[in-house]
């Protein structure tokens, strides 16, 4: 896996959550192992076309949720998998925001899932 | 020199400057010859479209830098130092287009120059400041001063401004703007800190400086930066 980071203002999803998830995958897949450091906020707000403000944001959520430590010196380091979440919740966080917006919609519990393993089998 | 004289020979320059530029304004050639010169071994055609945007953004100033030879800028080197350093400047305007990409890894100087040529730089600019002291030759002194810190200033824009194209594209092109911004900057000391002209150490200190440009503005055939190395 790359670690390349992509922003599309277009896709509707807010770029920081954007950037937050694709992180947490580089970290899941091991692209990002332990203890790799991130980019400094401002060179990724400027890359990126950001904010440094939303890139802060981004770091200070993956820290709140134990995913990357931060310390003066060293800046933003991938944390050990001690700290990471534990994978059951990630999935049961991302399972609710997903039927959230399931219900939003007025889709029913068949299509919902449906739409999960279409996603699925693109994937594989 | 009169001033008339100066004028004439702006005008001249200016004129050369811009034969120059209309012999060398990039085509697609010329960008997919810079990039695979600089180790994109296939370059697509939105990476040639950069190629050619990164050149003419620096070789448009250059009839216009001709011009200020005379009396403003004191090298021939110079106006293409001060052509990179414009066009570093303004390519360090924020992304605009919708879909915007950036590598998550830690850029810095040293990913793009070599350790040696930042010291041969720290070495040349301090050689001939000193020399141009100690004679107290204020006028070029200040031009050294000035060279220096416009490579310097050309190597932290490079580093700093937003990526370009595809990620390995956008690394060989920071690269090449920081290696050549060096380059030309020992150089260019090299022939200020002693005339060159019937004075053996000068010409010896010139003739070395353009064997450091020739060197320093290579691409590193054996490694590979480290940002690119993580991507």
């Amino acid at each position: 896996m790359s670690l390349r980071v992509v922003v599309d203002t277009d896709s509707g999803l807010s770029p920081w959550r954007q950037v937050y998830d694709q992180i947490i995958r580089m970290v899941i897949s091991g692209a990002l192992p332990p203890g790799s450091r991130l980019p400094p906020i401002r060179q990724l707000a400027r890359d990126l076309g950001l904010a440094s403000g939303t890139v802060a944001r981004v770091y200070r959520e993956l820290e709140s949720a134990g995913w990357v430590t931060t310390a003066r010196a060293r800046g933003t380091v991938v944390a050990e998998p001690a700290g990471y979440p534990d994978p059951a919740l990630v999935l049961q966080t991302a399972a609710a925001e997903f039927v959230g917006l399931a219900r939003d919609l007025g889709v029913d519990l068949e299509t919902a899932v449906a739409a999960v393993k279409a996603v699925y089998r693109a994937a594989d | 020199m009169p001033l008339d004289n100066k004028i004439a020979v702006a005008i001249s320059l200016f004129v050369f400057g811009l034969v120059v530029l209309f012999l060398l304004w990039p085509g697609r050639r010329q960008g997919e010859r810079l990039l695979r010169r600089w180790g994109i071994a296939d370059p697509g055609e939105q990476d040639i479209a950069d190629g050619v945007r990164y050149l003419r953004r620096r070789r448009f100033w250059y009839p216009w830098l001709f011009l200020l030879i005379p009396g403003v800028i004191p090298t021939i080197l110079g106006p293409i130092l001060v052509g990179g350093l414009l066009a570093e400047v303004f390519a360090q305007r924020p992304a605009r287009q919708a879909r915007r990409s950036a590598l998550l890894v830690e850029r810095r100087v040293l990913d793009l120059v070599p350790w040696w040529a930042i010291i041969l730089f720290a070495l040349a600019s301090l050689g001939a400041a000193v020399r141009l002291g100690l004679t107290s030759q204020w006028v070029l002194l200040t031009a050294v001063v000035v060279t220096a810190a416009a490579a310097w200033v050309v190597v932290l824009l490079a580093v700093r401004r937003p990526a370009i194209g595809r990620a390995e594209v956008d690394l060989a092109l920071r690269t090449r703007s920081a290696r050549v911004a060096v380059g030309l900057a020992i150089a260019a000391v090299a022939s200020l800190g002693a005339s060159p002209i019937g004075n053996l150490p000068g010409f010896l200190a010139a003739v070395l400086g353009v064997v450091a440009l020739i060197a320093i503005s290579q691409p590193d055939r054996h490694r590979a930066p480290a940002a690119l190395r993580a991507g």
